[in-house]
Parts: structure tokens; C-alpha cells; sequence
């Protein structure tokens, strides 16, 4: 068993007596990106909120053999834990740049690389740079995902929990995106949670995934053993030919 | 329900027998409690069930008592004939003010209902030929009908309690009714409530009228009381003192409202030690109180004391308004209260639209 | 022309007071979401603690330091205590606080320090200053430089230095700073701990025009609510621009029309707010933003 770098153990969460999720467990190693699935309402927004504090939990959650169950928002960023949320969370009125200088200065650490980051992220993406003393705000939905993810990445997390990059994102975009993540992933130490409604891009970047129903997991394993599975978890799914592919092709 | 019909019925022979057991003064300040609470009753339901904070009860409150003693003083009309004309103007007054309203919420409102409040004794000066300017306005007070042996503060007591007593009634069966439950739906959240086909905008405005038409009626009620109408003291300390009453005495409580209007009444007479902004100190502290440590108000606490004597009990001692739920309106806040079934909104929201966290909910 | 001139000219100088109390109602707000309505009984009060220290025996410059730092406490104090236990509840409760808060805070003041007013000496002497053929009081011109320079030092926080940006991080958008490991509730002590040194820079500036008493401030608060809601919700430019164009407003409106003397000159803020909230609620400056996250 390698080591984990989070492990959610028996995770519940209630919205005041709703209750949506139900007794979660998984784990994620150093540099794995791992995907939760599942359809809108599964619980996968709940679940990334609850490992960064922002509702009530029962059950564990650990990170780096710390327990963060009970640990407020910032301390856990602080801590080494990134999340872009669904929406974006643009800081509309803050200029690109500055939205990007946030990112920078929640790092804990190399931070004597801070300006070759940032000029790594004007390199790769052009808009930004064009954009950079422009608010926030002025970008597309598309282009402001972008941001948010850049500034994530900026602040050189050990863990980033992304929920729904590829929503407003054209697939070619969330590609690129992809392929960037997988490629830091080394150089940067940096693990990734991923949720996501799209299966297919998720396999196509994702080691392992969970599958979220209703708030607890259904199924679990590599991307081979899921696509290869239950012919019920098969048809979930999709068609699994396509699945496997990495590259992208219509919209399903 | 029968036996909170007789504790309900007690309470009003109680408190019509005190017209003969105390003296006028105090007849006098229990009146002036009543008026003042029909109006707290008013705001009550605009900003304790409706959400909508209003600044201006309190020159509301002083249209009803300009509109009755102008309409006494200059057109000689007959007291009932007066407040009842008093409570339409500020009916449609209310309306009115209610268009404007439903585009801005929150603090913009207060803002507007407050320029209002603070507007209305120099421009009501203005008009001196008409109000009487600095100097007022006057009306000989109505004597006892039907030659009853009763002196005029018996008899406004009795009128204002009789008043008050239908005032709740038709309180109460508005909550039950339609309007009622449009209401809590409003309050619980609007864009939910405009799912389910609430009328949210029709809602929002006949609270208005209501809550202003309340504030004339109580207005009208207290000219009579004090027989002179000078502007000033419907200014914004009254006004102030109306939120006052509704928060401290417990927001969606009759009973509450009641218990407010009479803090405000009350209080003044009793903190002479602390001087002349004696009250005002007493405000602000019960309103702190209010809001860390009991979000139910004074109506709460008096519910609290009597669910410890009564614990298995479902009657309620409070006349009508919803089981104490405090000032955010979450029903499942730990100050909430059981209340009977035909209270309960009849759209139920789920809960994470009371607690959710600024970012949405999946 | 000339009276004209001058009272364009005192009218911003006024309305820099305005546009400063303005400008800390939007810092409050940017934070909390919520108007402070205490915000100007916090700057009568900063306003009795200048006048105190100067009556021990302390010299009014540094009287006035210190008494920014105080108020600056004081507002990290009162977000943290009376604040932060109300953030995230319905809107009501914070605007009940603020109003318990102005009523409360007012009440001490007459308590502790009595109903008469209290004159502080001007460290501007007495002498006229002529600006464009309009005479202003030495008085005046040295209360607008001072009002002008803490505008300019609260404006070069925000802009320049990294807190000054991860403050308004904080105001503009809580959870996702949370996100960047931004403490939040820290970030909005600092914003409520520098609009009551703002406030204090404003209280000490009133004092001098109109003495000090415990109700020297209501006008003032109404006046930068009114500069507040037409400069533009959240703008801190439009603060300071709506207060100035309140300020000379006021002083034309008092100087040219007869009728609006007396009482009822509030109906020029009172106006201004009206027709602002319903004819373009956003004000000049402001955006026409969603709920805020």
C-alpha cells in the first residue's frame, strides 16, 4: 500500500438534516490524480467541501498523517490543499494579475520561484497576459476558469481538489488543461482530485476513480478495472470503446 | 384548541376587568401600550414575516394620527368615522409605497423608509394651515357612548382593547389563510417561493398595505389617547423604538409585539437613574441580548418558562404567529419552537436553503 | 460668481469629510455586506478620546495619532465581538447590531461626557485663505488637506501593499480566499479596524467645525450615507466622489433655495437617496452585481 497522501475515512455530511453524503472513504496517493464520478445531486460538489472544512463532517478526514476534520478553510489551503470550486470564484473586481498574485502568495513553499510561475502561466496561456491589468471579471466564463485554475495551481498546492473544470470549457480547452496538469504533476509534487460528470475525460487523465451515488461509493478501482466491470457499471459508464480513447471527440 | 380558546378568552375578560380596577393613569399607559402595539404588530408582520426591513412604521404611525385629528379638527368628523378613514389612507398609502419597495430589499429599504421617517415632522410642519404647524394640532376626546358611567380613559381602553382583540383575529386568520402561507414561503426563500407560483410581488405589496394600514389604525387609536398631535413625536426615535419592539419582543409573535410596545412605553419611566439617554442604553443592550442570546425575544423567554410548566403540553399561551423560529427565520435554529400543524409554510424547503454556505450547494 | 465659487469651494471641502466617512461605510461594507450605521457614533466617539487626551495634557497632533490607533483597535474589537457572531446570518441581525451600536455607543457618550459641547482649539489658527477669488478659513483648507491625505493613505493600502489586497480579497470574495489560505475573519478586522481610523480622521475634522457633543455626527452619517449610495455600492471611488458632490449640494441648495432651510435641508441627502435607489440603484460607480458569493 503506497503511501496516502489523503485518506477520507467514513465521511458523512448532512445540509441541516439532509443528508448527503454517507459514509465516503477513499484515499489518494502522493501525485495521483483521482477522479470522483457521478451524476448532478451524486454528492461530489459535498464531498470536496467537506475535505476542505467548509460544512460539518462526521467521520476522519487526514491529510499528510494530520486529521483536518474539524480545521477551518484557510488552514487547510494553508496546509497544502487547493480547490476550485464550481463557479469559478473569479475575484471580479481584483485585476487578472492580482487574482494570479494571490494565488503566489498563498504558497508555502518554493517561493523563490514565484515570477518564473508566473510568467510560465502568461507563456502557456496569451490571454492572460493581454488581460492582466484588466478585472477579472472582464473575461469569459471559459477564460475565468482558466484563471481560477492558474491561480490554484500558483500557490503550488500538494493536493488539488478541482470540481467540474470541464464545465464552459470547449473540449480542446479542457485537453490542453489536462495535459498541463499531467504535466506538472512531476516537476510540482502535485496530486489531484478531480470531480468530475464527464466520465470520458476523466478516465483520460485520472489513475483511479470513484463512483459517487447518492452520496456514498458505489464503485472504486483503476480505470481499467471500471471500464472492464459489471456490465450495469459498464452501461453508467457509457460505451467503454470510446472511454478508454484519449482523444478528444464529440460531445456525448 | 379549546382549552388555548379559554386561556385566550380569560386573558381578554382579565384585561377587560382591569378598566375597573385601575386607576386612569395607568389605564392611560396601557392604552397608549395597545396603540402602540397594533402598529408593532403591523411592522411585525412586514419585517418578522415578510422579511422587509421598514424604517417608517413610525411616520406611518403619525399619518393615521395627523390624518384623524385633521379630519376631526377641520371637518368635524366623528371619531370612529376618523381612525376608520385614517386606516384607509394609510391602507393605500402602504400600497403604494409598495410598488416602489418591491425593487429594492434589504438596506436600501431602510434607507428609503427611513428618509421618510425623518422627513415627516418638518414637512408635516410645513403644511401649518393644514397640521397646525409647530404648534399642532387638538380634539376634544370622545366620551363614553350610550351614556355608559365610564370616564374617557376607561372608555379608550376598552375601545383600543376591543380594537386590539379583532386587530388579532383577523391576524390570525390571515397567517392560516393563503396569504398566510405565501407569506412563510416568502420569507423561507423568494426564489424557491417563485418556483412554486407564489405570487411573491402581489404578496410583498399587501404586506405593505397591511402593515401601513395597522400603523394608521394604531395612529388614529393614539390620537385620541393623547388629544393632541404635535409632529415631532412621530419622528425617528419612534420608529426606532417600533424595530425595537419588534425584535426585542420577539419577531412573529403577537404576543411579542405587545411585550415590545410595552418595554417602550414602559421602560422610560423606569430608568430615570441613568439620566436622559437612560433608555436608550437599556435599548441597545436588550438589543444585543436580542440577537446573541435569545433571537425569540421577549415572547420567546415567556414561551420558554411556560414549556418548562407545561412540558408535554401543545398549547400555547401566545395568541397566533408562528412557533418562535428567532430573527433569521430558520425553522430549524435551536430556538425553534413546536407549533401546530396549520402553521407550518406549506412549501417545505429543504433545509440546506436556511443554513447553506455562500457557495451553492450541489 | 465669487459666492458661487465659495460655496463650490466649502462645499468640497465638507464634502470631503462626507466622501471620507463615505469611503468607510464602503470598506465596512465591502467586508460585511452590511451598512454600518454606529459608523458615524464611532467617529463622535474617537472625536471625546481626541478631546480627552488633549485635556490630559497631551498635544493635539499627537493626540490625534493616537487616537487613529485606538479607533483602529476599537474596530478590529467591536467586528470580532459584536460582528463575526452574526456574519453569517440573515441580514436583519447585523443591521439590528449596528443600529444597537449607534443608539448604545451615543448613550455612553452622553453618560460619560455630558450633554454640553466641548470645544477643541484649532491647530490651524484663524487666518483666511484665498483660493480661486473665494475665501476659505486657514481652518478649513488644513481639515480638507488632513481628510485628503488619509484618503490618499487609505487608497495606497489598498492599491499598493500586498494586505491591502488580500483585505480586499477578503470583502470581494470570502470563500474562494479562504481557498488561498486567507483567514477571512482577520482580513475583515483590519477592513472594520481601518474605516474607524478613517472615522476617527472624520470625527476629529467635525469636532473642529462644530464642537463636540454626542449627536455632532448624526447629520454627518446621513450625509455620507447619501455620498455612499450615489457614489456606487462598494465603489471606494464612488465614496469619495458621492460625498463631495453631496457636499457641494448641500451648499448650494442651503445658499440658493429659500424653503430648504432648517429641518428640512436633510431633503437634499434624503432626495438624493431616493431617487438614486429608484432610478439606477447601483449608483455611479457601483456594478450591477449579482448576489454577492
Amino acid at each position: 500500500m503506497s503511501e496516502r497522501l489523503l485518506s477520507v475515512e467514513d465521511l458523512s455530511a448532512f445540509y441541516g438534516r439532509v443528508q448527503v453524503l454517507r459514509g465516503v472513504s477513499l484515499h489518494v496517493a502522493p501525485r495521483e490524480c483521482v477522479a470522483v464520478l457521478g451524476p448532478n445531486g451524486a454528492g461530489k460538489t459535498s464531498l470536496l467541501r467537506a475535505i476542505t472544512g467548509a460544512i460539518k463532517i462526521e467521520g476522519e478526514v487526514v491529510f499528510e498523517g494530520r486529521s483536518i476534520s474539524h480545521a477551518p478553510t484557510h488552514r487547510i489551503a494553508r496546509l497544502g490543499i487547493g480547490h476550485v470550486p464550481e463557479g469559478r470564484g473569479t475575484f471580479v473586481d481584483l485585476t487578472v494579475e492580482e487574482n494570479l498574485r494571490l494565488g503566489l502568495m498563498g504558497r508555502t513553499r518554493a517561493k523563490e520561484a514565484t515570477d518564473e510561475d508566473l510568467e510560465w502561466v502568461y507563456a502557456t496561456f496569451p490571454i492572460l497576459k493581454r488581460f492582466r491589468t484588466r478585472p477579472g471579471g472582464a473575461l469569459s466564463g471559459g477564460q475565468q476558469q482558466i484563471l481560477a485554475l492558474m491561480r490554484a495551481l500558483l500557490a503550488r498546492p500538494t493536493l488539488l481538489l478541482i470540481d467540474e473544470p470541464s464545465l464552459g470549457l470547449a473540449p480542446l480547452v479542457t485537453a490542453e488543461l489536462f495535459d498541463l496538469f499531467a504535466s506538472v504533476r512531476e516537476t510540482w509534487d502535485l496530486a489531484v482530485l478531480l470531480a468530475e460528470q464527464n466520465v470520458r475525460r476523466a478516465f483520460g487523465v485520472a489513475d483511479r476513480a470513484y463512483v459517487l451515488s447518492s452520496g456514498s461509493v458505489a464503485s472504486e478501482g483503476t480505470v481499467d478495472e471500471l471500464t472492464s466491470g459489471s456490465d450495469l457499471l459498464a452501461a453508467y459508464l457509457g460505451d467503454t470503446e470510446t472511454l478508454t480513447s484519449t482523444h478528444p471527440g464529440d460531445e456525448t | 384548541m379549546t382549552r388555548r380558546r379559554m386561556a385566550i378568552g380569560l386573558l381578554g375578560a382579565v384585561a377587560f376587568s382591569l378598566t375597573f380596577l385601575l386607576d386612569d393613569y395607568t389605564l392611560f399607559q396601557l392604552s397608549r401600550v395597545i396603540c402602540i402595539g397594533i402598529a408593532v404588530i403591523g411592522l411585525n408582520l412586514l419585517t418578522g414575516h415578510a422579511g422587509l426591513i421598514s424604517a417608517g412604521q413610525g411616520a406611518i404611525f403619525g399619518l393615521g394620527a395627523y390624518t384623524t385629528v385633521v379630519l376631526m379638527y377641520h371637518l368635524d368628523l366623528p371619531y370612529p368615522l376618523a381612525v376608520l378613514s385614517s386606516t384607509l389612507l394609510c391602507l393605500v398609502f402602504g400600497l403604494l409605497l409598495g410598488l416602489p419597495a418591491l425593487r429594492i430589499k434589504g438596506i436600501p429599504l431602510v434607507l428609503v423608509t427611513l428618509s421618510l421617517t425623518i422627513l415627516f415632522p418638518p414637512v408635516v410642519k410645513r403644511f401649518d394651515s393644514l397640521t397646525g404647524g409647530n404648534n399642532g394640532l387638538g380634539i376634544t376626546q370622545p366620551q363614553a357612548p350610550f351614556r355608559l358611567d365610564l370616564v374617557v380613559p376607561q372608555w379608550l381602553y376598552i375601545l383600543d382593547l376591543a380594537v386590539l382583540g379583532l386587530v388579532l383575529l383577523v391576524m390570525g386568520n390571515l397567517l392560516r389563510s393563503r396569504y398566510g402561507r405565501a407569506l412563510s414561503a416568502l420569507r423561507t426563500s423568494e426564489p424557491l417561493a417563485l418556483s412554486v407560483g407564489v405570487a411573491v410581488r402581489r404578496t410583498k405589496i399587501v404586506t405593505f398595505g397591511i402593515s401601513a394600514a395597522l400603523a394608521g389604525l394604531g395612529g388614529g387609536l393614539y390620537l385620541l389617547l393623547i388629544a393632541f398631535a404635535t409632529a415631532d413625536t412621530f419622528g425617528f426615535a419612534l420608529s426606532l423604538g417600533m424595530i425595537f419592539a419588534v425584535v426585542v419582543g420577539g419577531v412573529r409573535s403577537w404576543t411579542g409585539s405587545l411585550l415590545g410596545a410595552a418595554f417602550v412605553v414602559f421602560v422610560p419611566d423606569y430608568t430615570a437613574p441613568l439620566g436622559d439617554r437612560g433608555p436608550q442604553l437599556v435599548y441597545a443592550v436588550a438589543l444585543l441580548l436580542t440577537v446573541y442570546l435569545f433571537p425569540t425575544g421577549l415572547a420567546g423567554i415567556g414561551q420558554m418558562l411556560v414549556n418548562r410548566f407545561r412540558p408535554a403540553g401543545r398549547d400555547r399561551s401566545g395568541q397566533g404567529g408562528e412557533g418562535g423560529a428567532g430573527i433569521d427565520g430558520d425553522p430549524l435554529s435551536p430556538a425553534a419552537l413546536p407549533g401546530s400543524a396549520e402553521d407550518q409554510p406549506a412549501v417545505r424547503p429543504p433545509s440546506a436553503v436556511g443554513t447553506a454556505e455562500r457557495e451553492g450547494v450541489s | 460668481m465669487t459666492l458661487l465659487t465659495q460655496q463650490v469651494l466649502s462645499g468640497l471641502a465638507t464634502g470631503l469629510i462626507y466622501g471620507s466617512l463615505a469611503l468607510a461605510l464602503v470598506v465596512v461594507f465591502d467586508g460585511t455586506g452590511v451598512l454600518n450605521f454606529a459608523q458615524g457614533e464611532m467617529a463622535a466617539l474617537s472625536a471625546y478620546v481626541s478631546w480627552q487626551l488633549v485635556d490630559k495634557g497631551m498635544s493635539y497632533w499627537l493626540a490625534f495619532v493616537v487616537t487613529i490607533v485606538i479607533s483602529f483597535v476599537l474596530g478590529v474589537i467591536i467586528e470580532r465581538v459584536l460582528i463575526r457572531p452574526v456574519e453569517g446570518r440573515a441580514e436583519i441581525n447585523i443591521v439590528i447590531v449596528t443600529l444597537a451600536l449607534l443608539i448604545g455607543i451615543n448613550a455612553l457618550m452622553g453618560l460619560i461626557w455630558g450633554f454640553i459641547g466641548k470645544s477643541v482649539e484649532s491647530p490651524f489658527g484663524t487666518g483666511l485663505v484665498t483660493i480661486v477669488g473665494a475665501n476659505l478659513t486657514s481652518q478649513q483648507v488644513g481639515l480638507a488637506a488632513c481628510t485628503l491625505v488619509a484618503l490618499l493613505i487609505v487608497g495606497a493600502f489598498f492599491r499598493l501593499t500586498p494586505i491591502g489586497l488580500i483585505v480586499r480579497a477578503a470583502s470581494v470574495n470570502p470563500g474562494s480566499a479562504r481557498h488561498l489560505g486567507i483567514n477571512v475573519g482577520r482580513m475583515l478586522g483590519i477592513g472594520w479596524g481601518i474605516a474607524a481610523a478613517v472615522g476617527a480622521v472624520v470625527g476629529m475634522a467635525t469636532a473642529q467645525i462644530t464642537g463636540i457633543n454626542p449627536d455632532m455626527m448624526g447629520g454627518v452619517l446621513l450625509l455620507a450615507i447619501a455620498g455612499y449610495i450615489l457614489g456606487g455600492e462598494g465603489s471606494r471611488i464612488g465614496a469619495v466622489v458621492g460625498g463631495l458632490i453631496i457636499g457641494v449640494l448641500t451648499n448650494l441648495g442651503v445658499t440658493y433655495i429659500d424653503w430648504l432651510g432648517g429641518d428640512l435641508q436633510n431633503l437634499v441627502p434624503f432626495g438624493v437617496i431616493i431617487l438614486v435607489l429608484l432610478v439606477r440603484p447601483q449608483g455611479i460607480f457601483g456594478r450591477v452585481s449579482a448576489a454577492r458569493p
